[in-house]
């Protein structure tokens, strides 16, 4: 009798489920959905070097796996609109922007910088 | 059997669209730019599909992810020195030679031509001893290693148009 077999896919599956949970599905998405749009970012940014690629990419991807729950969340508190289904544009456009997030966290940073500093 | 292949193929195509991605930026032709990292995310989106969701590759999926692989890696030799001038913005692979500082001399080429090809024209000031040359992009402003961008036939031909010039120069000098 030939022993059973277990596709790949079931063992990576029920690793991701034990890791992350029942979260394993909607991580999944974002990071899929922030992968296309890094790559995009990355076909746009003038890159040196093959790791300098990697390092955007994968810079890209782990902010828009913080910053996706949050932001999904968030507009589904404001408008209703589902959180679920906003996970994976939320996730793309995070990734597509690209190094523009260094832009905006700077301007935050220096408007609370104001803010604190007494607006002087 | 053929989901392993396709899943191999798809994987080569992930890294090879990576690859090319690591060398365009907003210089390069946006259709281009799209097209390849359409086929980036459609291999990424395949190997997701065969490792998380278990999707089972036929040996036409396979097959056809191989051409494709087999594509991607037979034209990276129109990728090694760069983007292909046909994919750029304006004169493609145009390139602008410059003075380099603290060099008593000034040498400018440029070469137009979207396949990098055209006429050089080569200044040298009176006086001038020897010849070196610098290379800029011009669409994008970043500063590349001399013959990259060129080429490297193209590249001898305008150091040795140089190299001809300054001779000439320096046997008119006075006193030579």
């Amino acid at each position: 009798m030939a022993a059973p077999t277990v596709p790949a896919s079931v063992g990576i599956v029920t690793l991701a489920v034990a890791l992350l949970g029942p979260m394993a599905g909607p991580y999944a998405v974002i990071v899929l959905s922030a992968l296309a749009g890094a790559l995009w970012a990355l076909a746009a940014a003038p890159t040196e070097s093959r790791r300098a690629g990697a390092w955007l990419v994968l810079r890209l991807v782990l902010t828009a796996v913080v910053l996706t729950g949050g932001v999904a969340w968030g507009l589904e508190s404001q408008y209703g609109w589902p959180a679920h289904q906003l996970l994976a544009p939320v996730a793309f456009a995070t990734g597509m922007g690209g190094d523009r997030w260094r832009a905006l966290v700077d301007v935050l940073v220096a408007t609370v910088g104001r803010r604190i500093g007494g607006g002087a | 059997m053929s989901t392993l292949i396709f899943l191999a193929a798809c994987v080569a195509l992930v890294y090879t669209g990576f690859c090319r991605m690591v060398r365009t930026d907003t210089g390069t032709v946006l259709c281009i730019r799209a097209v390849i990292w359409l086929l980036t995310v459609a291999a990424l989106v395949s190997v997701a599909a065969v490792l998380v969701w278990g999707h089972t590759a036929s040996w036409p999926d396979a097959l056809l992810a191989w051409a494709m692989a087999a594509v991607q890696v037979a034209t990276s030799m129109l990728w090694r020195t760069g983007v292909p001038g046909s994919f750029t913005h304006g004169p493609g692979a145009a390139a602008q030679l410059a003075e380099i500082p603290n060099v008593p001399y000034a040498l400018l080429a440029r070469i137009d031509g979207d396949d990098g090809r055209g006429s050089a024209m080569i200044i040298i000031p009176e006086g001038a001893q020897s010849a070196a040359l610098w290379v800029s992009e011009t669409h994008t402003g970043r500063r590349l290693t001399a013959g990259i961008q060129l080429g490297q036939a193209q590249w001898r031909a305008v150091e040795s148009a140089a190299g001809q010039a300054a001779g000439a120069l320096t046997a008119q000098a006075p006193g030579a």
